[in-house]
């Protein structure tokens, strides 16, 4: 498809795209992947203590220490997001730290923040959930869809 | 793109595998396990705890089990069982067969199964305040115990 597109390009740029080509600065996936790997696993290592500590000092069992946990981690997310901590991180890991809960907090969080300006209807109200919309959407969605295959199957199955 | 083709065939695969249900994880060991961490209650306490204690002795044929708790009344038991943590994989099928297995030995009680940490943790303080106090109340047993079971079977 790319050979598609810069045969119809004129000659001086198809030059150019093969110069840029040879010049540009590759991603590094691997180390990009180590980085997220670790850094993400840090933040659920982080979230197990918490885990623990619930299950050892509070009245919660392995089953219900989920929720609370959830809502620390998003409670020192906004901190951190608030202190201008988070995003430093989220730049050397990257998806390290957006794919855990936090990174899910962030996203609301930050954009409460940036569009506090604009007041806390029109702004904040309407503007916090643009990121973190799209993620309830097709979870939800997709939670649908994976408890009808489930269904399925089990009533066809047996499973 | 044969590649593609041979990851799907291989993660349909990696799926499959994965849904194998298999009832009998555990098997037993040829010698007892002795490193399992469990505690007798006397048999001279007041409360009758030998149906405890004969379900604790009988998790000593699995090499797997890291630690068994259980305390019970006249009519029903509140077992705990921890794993070795790479048995965890199978935590579903472990608890579902060792549950069987209990209620199979102890029909004529109801026998609650766990093995959450929580419930691990609870039922060792209980254990270690039934034998400490020899005169442990039958009442005060039944509501602690109700009270962890009901914890045991909370979901949210």
């Amino acid at each position: 498809m790319a050979d598609k597109k810069k045969k119809n390009l004129p000659p001086d740029a198809q030059e150019y795209q093969t110069f840029h080509d040879k010049r540009e600065v590759k991603r590094p996936i691997l180390k990009n992947c180590i980085k997220a790997f670790l850094v993400g696993g840090f933040i659920c290592f982080i979230g197990q203590l918490i885990t623990t500590f619930y299950i050892y000092f509070f009245n919660f069992t392995e089953q219900t220490a989920g929720s609370p946990t959830v809502a620390t981690l998003i409670f020192i997310t906004m901190l951190l997001t608030g202190f201008g901590v988070y995003d430093r991180i989220g730049q050397f890991a990257g998806a390290g730290t957006a794919v855990p809960v936090t990174g899910f907090g962030n996203a609301v969080i930050s954009s409460a923040i940036e569009y506090r300006t604009e007041g806390f209807i029109l702004g904040v109200g309407s503007n916090m959930l643009k990121l973190a919309g799209p993620v309830i959407v097709y979870g939800v969605f997709s939670a649908f869809v994976i408890a009808l295959i489930k269904t399925i199957l089990i009533q066809w199955g047996g499973l | 793109m044969p590649v593609k083709r041979w990851l799907l065939i291989a993660s349909m695969i990696a799926v499959i595998a994965g849904c194998n249900t298999d009832d009998s994880v555990l098997e037993p060991a040829g010698s007892p396990n002795n490193d399992i961490e469990l505690m007798k209650i006397s048999k001279d306490h007041q409360l009758d705890q030998h149906i405890s204690n004969q379900a604790k002795d009988s998790m000593r044929k699995y090499a797997e089990v890291t630690a068994a708790k259980a305390v019970n009344t006249d009519k029903k038991m509140l077992m705990a069982v921890e794993v070795k943590h790479n048995e965890r994989f199978n935590l579903a099928n472990i608890k579902k067969q060792l549950k069987k297995e209990m209620e199979e030995q102890f029909p004529h009680i109801t026998v609650e199964f766990s093995t959450d940490k929580k419930i691990i943790l609870e039922l060792d303080r209980l254990e270690k305040e039934i034998q400490k106090d020899i005169a442990y109340s039958p009442k005060k047993l039944e509501k602690e115990l109700d009270k962890l079971i009901s914890l045991s079977k909370e979901q949210t």
